[in-house]
């Protein structure tokens, strides 16, 4: 990553100190074992944060909410996590890599019936490049994490799903120590480009708005 | 009749009132006080400050396209599939 030599241009939003470890992590990519650590011990509340056996909820296709509790990460950022500021959190649900990747192979094998040895090993190729392309953060709608609690071969957030839960339920889960890990400080960074990327990013020339209201 | 300025409205009157007590009569005849405690920041401190946060918002922008510059949404498929996935924890 050539680009990422120079980090001057960036100076604004990246405090000087934490330029050399970021610009070394984000060199490590596809190795994100740098993104999550322990579960902050002196701030209780952070972006990004991982809780565990968390309640969410979903509209169906037939407009029927459905719940479950998931391991969650929280999008909010820090500054709003404090007593009084919120009434809901923001919580993206986490799912196992690894069990995906189990799923997704069930699925491809299944459709098709009777394979030779040369068609499963084709569905095999291509689910480990699917596994590839997720595990190097290639998809803007989710987040690889490696390896933490449960999640022994990494997990996967899907920004693509998150829903609105009580702080009163968020403030439970952590007087009932549900924390599993707080990202890094490099580690909060890549978040942020990671969200920054999904939500942000420019749109496509194509997209025409009218100039005028 | 008094009336307090709601909050949103506050700072722009504020940025015009200074460290003064004003007393603004309406045409309707509501009379309302705002008072600041502390000097307010001036117009040319507040837009310098809009410009910072823009230039920021490019910068992340920026940094964001050039770590993941290929990254791509989820095609069709792969929506489907981790969708199903998604739902088949319910």
């Amino acid at each position: 990553m050539a680009e990422l030599d120079d980090f001057s241009r960036y100076a604004r939003i990246i405090p000087k100190e934490h330029i050399p470890a970021l610009s070394r992590d984000l060199k490590k990519i596809p190795d994100f074992s740098w993104l999550l650590g322990q579960p902050h011990q002196e701030i209780e509340r952070l972006q990004g944060d991982l809780l565990r056996d968390f309640p969410t909820v979903y509209l169906d296709e037939k407009v029927e909410a459905r719940s479950r509790n998931f391991t969650v990460m929280i999008l909010n950022n820090t500054c709003d996590l404090p007593d009084g500021r919120l009434d809901f959190v923001t919580a993206a649900p986490v799912v196992d890599f690894n069990k995906y990747l189990e799923f997704e192979r069930a699925r491809r094998l299944k459709a098709h019936t009777q394979l030779g040895e040369t068609e499963k090993a084709r569905v095999e190729d291509s689910v480990r490049e699917l596994a590839r392309v997720i595990r190097q953060n290639k998809k803007t709608e989710i987040l690889f994490v490696p390896k933490f609690g449960e999640f022994q071969g990494g997990a996967l957030v899907l920004l693509h799903l998150v829903c609105s839960v009580s702080t009163k339920i968020y403030h439970e889960a952590l007087r009932a120590k549900q924390r599993l890990a707080s990202f890094t400080q490099t580690g909060f960074y890549f978040l942020l480009i990671k969200l920054t990327t999904h939500i942000a990013r420019a749109e496509s020339t194509q997209v025409m708005r009218k100039e005028v209201a | 009749m008094k009336q307090t300025f709601p909050a949103v409205i506050a700072p722009i009157i504020l940025n015009l009132a200074y460290t003064q007590v004003n007393t603004f009569a309406s045409p309707t005849s509501v009379s309302v006080v705002v008072e600041a405690t502390e000097p307010q920041p001036t117009a040319t401190f507040k837009a310098a400050q809009i410009d910072s946060a823009y230039l920021l918002a490019l910068d992340w922008l920026d940094l964001s396209k050039t770590v993941l510059a290929t990254a791509q949404p989820l095609t069709a498929e792969e929506r489907s599939s981790i969708n199903d996935f998604f739902w088949s924890h319910f």
